[in-house]
């Protein structure tokens, strides 16, 4: 049984990571190309070994339907699997996925999986302008992507005796982290106070502004290998350890309480998948596009009881110092939101702090590191444990 | 085609439900064969598949689940009703669904809060909305 193991792990051989910057001279196209230059310049993983590609798509413009293609071309690699992508939030877990089936059954050695974008230019972020949610009973109502998150956490805020304090707890803790990461976007602005938050302009109540992810561009890639090539070629392979995916209704209305358990269950996967257990997690980056997220993510990944999530945050548990640091560079709120990309911002991190790479903001000793991601308005859901040993 | 707009476009599925709101009627299609609601309206019953449905009257008398009051919106044809609340109601029949609180404040609004249906005149279709009872 160990050797059948060994022979099908899966691990992270590349790790790159296009800083979060407004970009405002560059298309999304050229983001692109600065994350391929990183990936032969910065990465010690020889690209003419890549034989798969995933891409998210490259924006607006005609042909980017098949970024893959194009970023083959670019590379100059012959390539046997390819595809672009998207589950908002959750493509990138959906490639580790897909990704590592693919080396697992021997089909491809290494798989590149690649992204890079602008909040607001890409298709799905148009939808913020056209109205998000079902053509005829969601959308002619004025539903926005900041009130199907609202109407979401005002339920759980009422369902657990939680309050405007308590979202704001998780927007301070991840500019705590955010001072400490040197590429976060917003880093230099300083902490953050519960009263600051709430003194910001109302966006969609319960949300003000500084509870909502902060708009930027930028992108990053990995490469998946199996665990033998990872450890071959590169010094610190991060391994995957247990992936799960769980999907609920995209339309918000017809959830019950408005809630799903996709996250629950793509956890429970995860955990299960790689014998590991919520205690065992050091280090957590869970998809934060509202400052509600957390709070819930805490709860669904198993980290505390339902409704304990508020009170994790106020012991500061969450925070540099605490037992299980979260967000550890800031998260979508304070390291930034790169739009139809924003999922890679975690992956990378998480990469970062099981190989001890995360610099002035590692967190010691990481034996396991988990993400969760969603995509849609909490409808795809991804988790991921990533391991420092082969699992 | 315009992709969104304020007013909904009723499909083969949704055309009764249409029909019924510009009488100032909520009318939500029941399966005959398993008695699930079929809400939003689509061509077969999620439950088990069939197609026989008796079109219901409820009453729009409901609780609601929860709301979210917008400030901002990046839509200009939204932009004049600033702020407007948005709520997802259970009605006492079953269904869930969404539409605006109107004509009340914010600070009037409670989750479990009871509240019944009206409609709203839009572009030649009128729509359900909710107020506080």
């Amino acid at each position: 049984m160990g050797e059948t193991r060994r022979e099908t792990e899966a691990a992270i051989a590349a790790n790159v990571e296009l800083p979060p910057e407004k970009y405002p001279q560059h298309s999304t196209t050229d983001l692109f190309r600065e994350v391929l230059q990183k990936l032969v310049m910065d990465t010690d993983f020889p690209v003419d070994r890549i034989d798969g590609v995933f891409s998210i798509g490259a924006g607006k413009r005609r042909g980017n339907e098949m970024t893959h293609q194009w970023v083959i071309d670019e590379l100059n690699i012959e390539s046997l699997l390819g595809a672009t992508m998207y589950a908002g939030g959750a493509t990138f877990t959906v490639m580790l996925d897909h990704a590592r089936l693919a080396i697992a059954h021997g089909e491809v050695d290494a798989v590149l999986c690649i992204g890079a974008s602008k909040f607001g230019l890409s298709d799905a972020d148009d939808s913020e302008r056209r109205g998000v949610g079902h053509p005829e009973f969601e959308a002619p109502y004025g539903l926005t992507v900041p009130a199907a998150y609202g109407l979401i956490a005002r339920r759980y805020m009422f369902e657990h005796g939680a309050d405007k304090v308590d979202l704001s707890r998780v927007a301070v803790c991840n500019r705590e982290w955010a001072c400490r990461c040197r590429t976060a976007y917003m880093g230099d602005e300083g902490h953050l106070s519960v009263e600051s938050v709430l003194e910001s302009r109302r966006i969609c109540d319960p949300f003000h502004l500084l509870h909502c992810s902060v708009p930027v561009a930028g992108g990053g890639a990995v490469v998946v290998t199996s665990g033998e090539l990872a450890r071959e070629t590169v010094d610190t392979p991060v391994y995957i350890s247990g992936l799960g995916q769980a999907r609920g209704t995209s339309y918000v209305s017809q959830r019950p309480e408005l809630r799903t358990d996709a996250p629950v269950r793509s956890s429970k996967a995860a955990y299960q998948e790689g014998n590991v257990t919520p205690q065992d997690i050091d280090v957590a980056q869970l998809y934060d596009a509202f400052a509600f997220n957390p709070l819930e993510y805490v709860e669904t990944m198993g980290f505390v009881r339902e409704g304990e999530g508020p009170h994790f945050f106020e012991e500061g548990l969450a925070a540099p110092c605490g037992t299980l640091p979260i967000n550890t560079n800031g998260g979508l709120l304070s390291y930034g939101h790169i739009g139809a990309a924003s999922g890679i911002t975690m992956l990378n991190e998480a990469i970062n702090q099981v190989a001890a790479t995360a610099g002035s903001h590692q967190v010691p000793d990481v034996q396991h590191a988990l993400v969760h991601t969603h995509g849609g308005i909490m409808a795809d859901h991804g988790t991921i444990i990533l391991g420092a040993n082969p699992p | 085609m315009k992709r969104y707009t304020r007013t909904p476009v009723p499909t083969e599925s949704s055309l009764t439900y249409w029909e019924c709101a510009n009488n100032d009627q909520l009318r939500i299609p029941q399966c005959r064969s398993c008695g699930e609601w079929v809400f939003f309206p689509c061509a077969r019953c999620q439950e088990c598949s069939s197609s026989d449905f008796e079109w219901e009257e409820v009453q729009g008398d409901g609780r609601i689940v929860s709301y979210a009051v917008q400030h901002t919106n990046l839509h200009p044809a939204y932009h004049e009703g600033l702020p407007y609340i948005l709520t997802v109601v259970r009605l006492e029949e079953g269904p869930q669904m969404m539409g605006n609180l109107i004509g009340c404040e914010a600070d009037d609004v409670f989750i479990e809060s009871e509240v019944k249906v009206v409609f709203e005149e839009r572009k030649n279709q009128s729509i359900p909305q909710f107020e506080l009872v």
